[in-house]
């Protein structure tokens, strides 16, 4: 079991009557990227925002890497990098001294070595000792992940990390943090990004309206996963459909046709399917599976939550 | 605390404008070296003494002449007094060495180190939330007032950098254009109406010592000003319009302080200490040194707290 990097407990923050986050919970694990879910205004920012002390929580507790952030702010903070929103630096200074900056700022001794392997890892060697005011969005990108990562936190936090970046410096990203989780940080990215979120994340929680709706589902679990849809191509529809009737009872049918038919499985189940077509003679040409998007899967949360909530 | 000195260091000359203020400091020195070498006498070899004696008689001729208004010869009289007391307290009015330069034009030039120290100082925090560096400022494992500390040590510091850099450019120039002076000189006040003989050296000193106050309270409303305010130019701004309005304001505060009482207590009347020096500018009925003092203190001490009690509560939410 790996231990908790971040555990957050009944976050609440009022400003006058309005509650913008509403008792939330939820924890990281060293090794996990957790994905922050939400359209634009849920809360998500505020929340990051409370996690690293920039405002006043109303309630709840942050705890980062055992350190409580009320009573050791400063062992807190030692165990967290960051970049909140966009990596904002002293354009009229050069990357190197903007890292020094930051690198003066650990409660930790930082190397010239470690100063130097930092850069080399964001690739940013070439550069380093031009201004920031001259650096692409996505050189400056990678800095933040340089200063983030400069003091080696136990826990990430990337708020929107992926804003105004093209694919390419999308992909780099990514790569980065799939890194950086294989060496035991814990990641938190907060996103309304959902396809980048589903490429990103092991597991994710949903805000709405300052109340976190759904957590913790893995994106991708290959047992349990419930496939959204597996179609197959056949011989003859209407055989399919009367086995499928009569042996998997418990499996609903979306579509069907004359060469075509359509179900809701997981992966074992669409085995067994598979297995009982040949056996009664049934020519099986195709499956195809679409498999449930990180979006489809948080309309469905969100649908369902209004729906209850009405 | 001394890496985050060295960081708010770093960042201050990282600046071009900076060493722009520097380097304007030191062509005001020498400008106004410049226009007093150009306005002082020519023979400065003569003998002084002969002089002075020589414009009495000249003076006490004209005051024979019949065609002269009443003003006129109160002015003569006026000039021959003035000039008899320079003659009994063997005071060269024709002096120019390197410590009247600076007691006449460096004493001036402080304006300037006030003016760029408020550039700065009022710029020092609100900058950082003007390009949103903020938020990776306060994430480091330093409580808030501890990073505000250090911002606060380092516009000290800077205060004290501009004016070393004032005085020893001023004092290396007196010397290249006036030569090594004695300290000891003496002079008319020339902040006094009345015939005081001061000791040029120490005048200087005082002139000096007797501003600081007011600039360390005035420094500190900048960097007040630049943690209350998120925008970079309205703090730089609002600290720039005080400063220029002080004077102004102590003005009409001075003409109204004979009927509400409480005036005595508002900040601008005790910014400039000054006046104190040889006692002939009158601040107000009553007002000391020490009264002075007391309330420069007391408002130094106010808006220190507020500043780190506002930067503690504050929410960074841009």
């Amino acid at each position: 079991m790996s231990e908790s990097v971040l555990k957050v407990q009944s976050l609440t923050k009022k400003i006058g009557k309005a509650t913008i986050v509403d008792n939330v919970s939820f924890e990281i694990k060293s090794n996990e990227i957790f994905g922050l879910l939400g359209p634009n205004g849920a809360g998500k920012t505020t929340i990051i925002r409370m996690i690293t002390g920039l405002i006043n929580r109303t309630g709840g507790t942050v705890m980062i890497n055992g350190s409580d952030l009320d009573h050791d702010f400063e062992g807190a903070m030692h165990e967290l990098g960051a970049i909140v929103e966009n990596p904002e630096f002293y354009k009229y200074m050069t990357g190197r001294k903007n890292i020094l900056h930051y690198a003066r700022m650990s409660s930790n001794d930082i190397s010239n070595e470690r100063i130097e392997e930092v850069i080399k890892l964001v690739k940013l060697d070439h550069a380093i000792d031009k201004k920031v005011k001259t650096y692409s969005l996505g050189m400056r990108q990678r800095l933040g992940v340089a200063q983030a990562i400069l003091h080696k936190p136990s826990l990430l936090i990337f708020d929107e990390p992926t804003n105004g970046l093209d694919p390419q410096g999308i992909r780099e990203f990514r790569d980065y943090l799939k890194v950086l989780a294989s060496e035991g940080v814990g990641i938190l990215i907060s996103s309304h990004l959902l396809s980048e979120m589903q490429l990103m994340c092991d597991s994710f929680a949903v805000i709405e309206k300052g109340k976190l709706i759904h957590t913790k589902e893995h994106i991708v679990d290959e047992k349990t996963e419930t496939i959204n849809e597996v179609s197959f191509t056949v011989s003859d529809g209407k055989l399919a459909k009367k086995i499928l009737q009569e042996q998997f009872a418990d499996i609903t049918i979306l579509k069907s046709g004359a060469k075509k038919i359509s179900v809701s499985a997981t992966k074992e189940q669409t085995a067994h399917i598979n297995r009982s077509f040949n056996a009664n003679d049934l020519d099986v040409f195709e499956i195809g599976i679409t498999r449930k998007t990180l979006e489809d899967k948080f309309f469905e949360i969100t649908e369902q939550e209004m729906r209850e909530s009405v | 605390m001394m890496s985050l000195v060295k960081n708010e260091w770093m960042k201050i000359f990282s600046k071009v404008s900076t060493y722009i203020f520097i380097a304007f400091l030191l062509l005001a020195a020498l400008g106004a070296a410049v226009i007093d070498y150009k306005l002082s006498p020519d023979e400065t070899n003569k003998d002084w003494k002969q002089e002075l004696n020589a414009d009495i008689q000249e003076q006490e001729k004209a005051l024979e002449a019949k065609e002269i208004s009443e003003e006129e010869k109160a002015a003569i009289m006026e000039e021959i007094t003035y000039n008899k007391q320079l003659l009994a307290d063997n005071i060269n009015p024709d002096l120019n060495t390197n410590w009247t330069y600076m007691a006449e034009w460096t004493t001036t030039l402080t304006s300037f180190v006030t003016l760029f120290v408020v550039i700065v100082c009022s710029s020092l925090v609100s900058s950082e939330f003007s390009d949103g560096t903020i938020k990776q400022l306060l994430i480091r494992p330093y409580k808030r007032w501890k990073i505000l500390l250090s911002k606060y040590i380092t516009s000290l510091l800077f205060a004290a950098l501009l004016l070393a850099s004032l005085l020893i450019f001023s004092y290396l120039i007196g010397i290249i254009f006036f030569g090594n002076g004695s300290y000891s000189d003496k002079i008319m006040d020339p902040a006094s109406f009345e015939f005081s003989p001061v000791v040029v050296g120490e005048y200087f000193v005082d002139m000096i010592v007797y501003w600081i106050p007011g600039f360390l309270v005035i420094t500190t409303i900048a960097f007040m000003l630049s943690t209350l305010f998120k925008n970079q130019a309205l703090a730089v701004g609002i600290s720039i319009f005080i400063l220029f309005a002080s004077s102004t304001l102590n003005m009409v505060i001075q003409s109204f302080i004979g009927k509400y009482e409480w005036l005595k207590f508002v900040l601008f009347p005790h910014l400039d200490l000054r006046g104190y020096i040889s006692g002939t500018i009158d601040m107000f009925d009553g007002a000391t040194l020490g009264f002075s003092m007391g309330v420069l203190g007391i408002y130094y001490l106010i808006f220190l707290a507020l500043t780190f009690f506002f930067f503690q509560k504050k929410d960074i939410t841009n």
